[in-house]
């Protein structure tokens, strides 16, 4: 038993490990910033790895290490802003449809299925162009367009944890909706929905990154990963580990969420086995 | 199911469609006084008032809906506030571009997702399947541009072998749709894979190879089928999701389709543009839903049974 | 030199169960030869399952044959190649399965799955033509109706009897010599079980197949079976011809199965027999013989030494028992015992009921489901005008097939479903609003068939079981003080309160639910089919525990089950349903001496023993001879038709 847990268990450690890391990085970014983000050395442009630079310098002479530890705090802070903004909105809308059902069910799937029809990443694309561009109102196109899937999700799951007996055996018993919602259905629709926070944390990042690239995102000279992705690529011929340190930056933090959420799903999702 | 779809499209799209109409007479700024100043004009005054009529801006907002819906009923879209063209023409010249890409995209991801997920399901737990899991896993999680960067370091800077950026020629399109069709594909085919692995503990595969048939035809002929019946439904979002990524994509790649004319009209705020590509991918999505419900019922004889299922 | 069809020889089976192995058979030996069948009975995680899948070769990826040897026809079959094997499966062994909705893939025509036997087979071309003339025959020799048209049909347009046909069908279409049969009509209601067992002794019959029969059912090793197999904890514990072994079995594990079956003919006033204790779970054996912690008979001797692994004793037809003591001593022993109940006292005076005043009456009740899309409207009557009254003390039980309405009209009575006609009165009080309907519901204790279900798996049992309570606003005191109460009642130990549902077994999470329904000191409790998921020997357990309950506590019961012997033993009033109508209301004792309806009398004759195999007809009888009474003696000597 013992031998299987620690097996399963590495990989979430790891992705943990890796989560914490990044979080205490974003969070403490001014304090582990050896230089200042967004001043550039003209004199120091396009300088390789080395003691003094770890991750080399860019084409303004902007040290790439401190920018991919401000980069961190702009793209990690956000998109768990972005999750807590939708798991919000969505988780009660869809525990609200699925228990109660009926017509209120009927109100809130319809603005769903409206919303879920259409490709979310377009939506929030024309909403920033309307509402202009910048990270916080990314941030509620982002918002506005994807707490309908959580919102299904937590409703199927909802309905599946409805119609199972131990929740008509406590409304049998006398049980009242809310006393149910808060006692039977949350903690059994919880661990699905940390799933759910996990894989769309990763989805987050990966959109918010790619929204900067567009220049849709945060605006220069702030430091950002997808942005540095962007500003690195005229560069990226003779000058690859431009690119090379955010690209890992990005894909390190989205697999570690990736493998959070799978690892959970492994864990909770087929049946639960305390 | 099918009429449910049919009778929730064309409401959605008036929703959406007024919806960026809404959203447009909330714009924080003076829509004429950009556009005066981006033709190089003064903004006085009268040149925005003038301006103001000539965009249509001094009337009403349903007023102006009601019009561009009863155009756009006609096909017409109005013309770009920005080059003056009719908005229709400016669509009709990116969507063959687009329609590439995101086909060549899909075939890629369909054949991926095929081929790595029935592999991966026959070889369980051998090492063919922890390789095509772990791939799959990165190709998962990699963004999109940043596979775009990648596939253009090797492939063009370094070893030279597609052309950088552009369009016109099939080498043109492989590298674009490769980033595209692999995202997609590796996502999928780890769905198909633990669909198929579900299909083949059940009861009528157990059935079908007691009949005597091999682990592998038992696989093609019982469970692909069963397995198949989510990714189908799923590859209706996964169309949305692919003209989303052409956004990123076709700016990456300087494709001259209808993600790169949304980007530059909304960097130039040319809502008649932006309001045309959103109708366009409403209806082009619309189509996709009806095809993916038609094939589901193909697949899956229970869809008419379904229907009139109690739910008491 | 002539052999037996299969033979296995200490055949022993493990699975590979998170980091151990866990053997599921132990050394288990039997044969069955050319047109004879073979009846393995045992309880679930007895092994019978993957001792089965193993002789087909489909024993799954965690599973592993680790000794033993399989001969059918004189080949090993045991560690074949695949290739090997793939020659085997359909041609020369076939399979059925539990549950036919399942066994069939849902998105292939019928036709489509049957033709893929024929077309595997043949290499070269082949006459599309003569493979369909081959399918319509096949599906006329099992008896299914209209076959041209069921070829092009998918199977969830059919009903699982029909279902079941086909598979057999499909099953024979390799003219296999061996048909594996997998608790084959557990899934099916009554009339279809007795059914499909008669097919199944007519097609063996004909071609002369030999059969291996899994299952847990005696009644059904009695109608089919020429030998019989007991197992428990994965080893054999009696092996015989099939008359010898339910007429005189020699284990004790063996009797007390028999004697917990319920009958058609058992005296009311005596608790079912039950084994106390549970079956263990694979892998967590107790040392010595398996069965002594739940043994009558058992002495020092059984803890330390593992009888059923030795000492068997050969007798006539190949016949052995797995037990330490000597045959005479048990004998002895057993005849000593009688096996009696757990319980001493008689049970007095439970009819009271009869003058008992009306608890609950139900006036012409009526709930009909909308259904289709709006192109095809229809009315489902799913409860259709029905009409009885529950006196204080009385256990009513509802009868019908799956699908009857049975579950829909207590869901209505209590107000889940909101009624299309009809009053419910409780204590003389009509039912009006949804507040009386929830004042009604929450006095009422429920069980459901499914009791790990029942429970959220988040919460310890004590909490589950106090939760009524406590939406009652009990003070702590009077909660904890009650739960005590309760779990006396039932008899579960108290420190099973701060346990998980999950960690405890079926029964006892039974046991629990029944704890929670009497939690609110119910007048009425309703029961839907509250011990059809369990073994036998548990059901037993269960079954006595609520008459105990209803006789010290005096609380009417609605008893739905599809079980008419469980029925007639348990009930005072009986309520027959078939297609959301009432056919027949009546007195339990006149029911089933003079069912007036006629479905109601095709129902109960699908329970009594039929003349499949003449020499065994009347053993499950024979188990409880002594306490037989004259009329039902009269029941179970009637006659019947042998094919339904």
């Amino acid at each position: 038993m013992a031998d299987v847990k620690k097996k399963m268990n590495v990989g979430l450690l790891l992705s943990v490990a890796t989560i914490a890391c990044l979080f205490l990085a974003a969070i403490f970014a001014h304090w582990l910033a050896p230089y200042d983000p967004n001043a550039g050395e003209l004199s120091e442009r396009l300088l390789p790895p080395s003691k003094e630079h770890w991750f080399g310098t860019d084409h303004l002479g902007r040290d790439v290490f401190s920018r991919i530890l401000f980069g961190a705090r702009t793209t990690f802070l956000v998109a768990i802003l972005i999750t807590v903004g939708c798991f919000v909105i969505g988780t009660a809308a869809g525990v609200t449809a699925g228990y109660f059902g009926g017509w209120i069910d009927g109100m809130i799937m319809r603005a769903v299925d409206l919303l879920s029809a259409f490709p979310g990443r377009i939506l929030a694309l024309v909403i920033v162009g309307i509402i202009g561009p910048g990270l916080m109102n990314l941030a509620i196109a982002m918002i506005f367009t994807s707490w309908v899937g959580f919102a299904r999700i937590v409703r199927g799951v909802t309905l599946s944890v409805r119609e199972r007996e131990f929740v008509l055996a406590a409304k049998l018993y006398g049980l009242g909706n809310q006393k149910i919602m808060y006692k039977h259905l949350l903690p059994n629709v919880l661990p699905q929905l940390l799933v759910v926070i996990a894989l769309n944390t990763s989805w987050y990042m990966t959109a918010l990154s790619g929204f900067s690239l567009l220049g849709l995102g945060i605006e220069a000279p702030h430091a950002e990963w997808g942005m540095m992705i962007s500003e690195a690529r005229p560069y990226m011929r003779d000058y690859g580990y431009l690119l090379f340190f955010p690209s890992m930056a990005i894909m390190i933090a989205v697999t570690a969420f990736t493998i959070l959420g799978e690892k959970l799903r492994d864990r909770f999702d087929p049946n639960f086995h305390r | 199911m099918i009429i449910k779809r049919i009778l929730i499209l064309p409401v959605l799209l008036l929703v959406i469609s007024f919806l960026t109409f809404l959203l447009t007479s909330i714009v924080p700024g003076d829509i004429a006084e950009g556009i005066i100043l981006k033709q190089g004009g003064q903004p006085t005054e009268e040149t925005v008032a003038a301006m103001n009529e000539q965009l249509g801006l001094d009337r009403g907002l349903f007023a102006r809906y009601g019009q561009w819906l009863i155009q756009a009923l006609q096909l017409d879209l109005g013309t770009s506030w920005v080059s003056g063209e009719p908005v229709a023409k400016e669509l009709a010249e990116r969507i063959v571009p687009t329609l590439w890409l995101t086909s060549a995209s899909l075939v890629i991801s369909v054949l991926i997702t095929m081929f790595f997920g029935t592999a991966a399901a026959y070889f369980r737990d051998t090492a063919v399947d922890k390789a095509i899991l772990g791939f799959s896993l990165i190709m998962n999680c990699i963004p999109e541009f940043l596979l775009a960067f990648i596939l253009l370091f090797f492939f063009a800077y370094k070893w030279d072998i597609f052309p950088l950026v552009g369009y016109g020629s099939l080498e043109h399109l492989i590298l674009p749709s490769l980033v595209l069709g692999f995202g997609i594909g590796a996502g999928k085919a780890r769905l198909l894979r633990s669909s198929i692995l579900d299909a083949m503990n059940s009861n009528y595969v157990a059935m079908a190879r007691a009949k005597g048939l091999t682990k592998w035809q038992a696989l093609k002929k019982h469970a692909l089928r069963n397995a198949l019946i989510p990714i189908v439904t799923s590859f209706g979002s996964t169309v949305g999701f692919l003209l989303g990524g052409s956004v990123i994509i076709e700016n990456i790649f300087n494709w001259p389709g209808l993600g790169r004319l949304a980007l530059q009209a909304i960097n130039s705020r040319d809502i008649p543009v932006l309001q045309g590509y959103v109708l366009f991918a409403t209806v082009f999505i619309i189509g996709i839903y009806l095809i993916v419900d038609l094939l589901y019922m193909l697949i899956d004889p229970r869809v008419y049974a379904k229907r009139s299922n109690i739910h008491g | 030199m002539k052999h037996p069809l299969l033979e296995v020889e200490n055949l022993s089976v493990s699975y590979q169960m998170e980091n151990k192995r866990v053997q599921v058979v132990r050394d288990l030996s039997f044969s069955i030869d050319r047109g004879e069948t073979l009846a393995i009975v045992g309880e679930s995680g007895s092994g019978k399952t993957a001792t089965a899948l193993s002789i087909i070769g489909l024993l799954p990826d965690n599973g592993k044959i680790d000794k033993g040897k399989i001969y059918f026809d004189g080949k090993q079959l045991a560690g074949q190649t695949e290739k090997e094997w793939v020659e085997i499966r359909g041609k020369k062994i076939a399979m059925i399965m539990q549950d036919p909705m399942s066994a069939l893939n849902p998105v292939l025509t019928i036709g489509r799955q049957m033709e893929e036997v024929f077309l595997l087979r043949r290499k070269e071309k082949v006459n599309k033509k003569r493979i369909r003339q081959e399918c319509l025959s096949l599906l006329g020799l099992v008896g299914v109706t209209e076959p041209e048209l069921r070829l092009n049909q998918y199977p969830h347009e059919l009903s699982g009897g029909i279902l079941q046909r086909i598979t057999i069908a499909i099953a024979l279409a390799g003219k296999p010599d061996l048909l594996i049969a997998d608790e084959p009509t557990t899934a099916l209601d009554g009339i279809i079980k007795k059914q499909i067992l008669s097919l199944l002794a007519d097609l063996q019959k004909q071609l002369n197949l030999s059969i291996l029969l899994i299952t847990h059912d005696l009644a059904e090793t009695a109608t089919l079976a020429d030998k019989v197999l007991v197992l428990y904890a994965g080893k054999a514990v009696e092996y015989g011809k099939a008359d010898l072994v339910l007429k005189e079995p020699q284990h004790p594990y063996t009797k007390s199965l028999l004697k917990a079956v319920p009958t058609m003919d058992l005296d009311k006033n005596i608790p079912l027999f039950a084994l106390k204790g549970q079956p263990p779970k694979p892998g967590h054996l107790p040392p010595g013989c398996a069965f002594h912690p739940r043994c009558p008979i058992a002495e020092e001797k059984c803890k330390k030494d593992d009888a059923l692994n030795g000492l068997k004793e050969p007798g006539p037809y190949g016949r052995y028992v797995s037990c330490i003591r000597p045959k005479e001593e048990r004998k002895k022993l057993l005849s000593a015992i009688k096996l009696k109940p757990e319980r001493s006292s008689k049970i007095t005076n439970i009819f009271s009921g009869e003058n008992g005043a009306p608890i609950l009456e139900i006036h012409d009740l009526k709930k009909h489901f909308k259904a289709g899309n709006f192109l095809s409207r229809k009315v489902i009557k799913a409860v259709d005008g029905i009409s009885f009254t529950v006196n204080s003390g009385q256990i009513t039980a509802i009868v019908g097939e799956s699908g009857s309405g049975k579950s829909t009209l207590w869901k209505t009575i209590v107000g889940l479903h909101q009624a299309t006609g009809g009053e419910v009165y409780y204590l003389g009080k009509k039912l009006k609003t949804m507040k009386d309907k929830r004042a009604f519901y929450q006095q009422v204790g429920f069980v459901f068939q499914n009791a790990s279900a029942s429970f959220n798996p988040r919460m310890t049992v004590g909490e589950s079981i106090l939760e009524p309570l406590r939406a009652a606003k009990w003070n702590p005191k009077e909660r904890n003080g009650r739960l005590e109460r309760l779990f006396e009642l039932v008899g579960l130990p108290m420190e099973k309160r701060n346990a998980y549902p999950n960690e405890l077994s079926g029964g006892q999470q039974q046991r629990a639910a029944i704890a929670r329904a009497l939690s609110v000191n119910p007048k009425i409790m309703i029961l839907d089919e509250p011990v059809s998921s369990l073994d036998v020997s548990i059901q037993a357990q269960i079954i006595n525990l609520l008459k105990e309950l209803q006789e010290k506590l005096q609380i009417s019961m609605l008893f739905i089950s599809h079980d008419l012997p469980l029925v007639r033993y348990f009930a005072d009033q009986v309520l027959v349903m078939h297609h959301g109508k009432l056919v027949e209301r009546a007195k339990c004792e006149e029911l089933f001496a003079h069912p007036t309806h006629p479905y109601s009398e095709k129902l109960i004759r699908a329970f009594l023993p039929s003349e499949e195999k003449n020499k065994t007809v009347h053993l499950l009888c024979h188990s409880s001879h002594s306490e037989m009474s004259g009329k039902s003696l009269q029941n179970r000597e009637r006659t019947l038709p042998s094919k339904v």
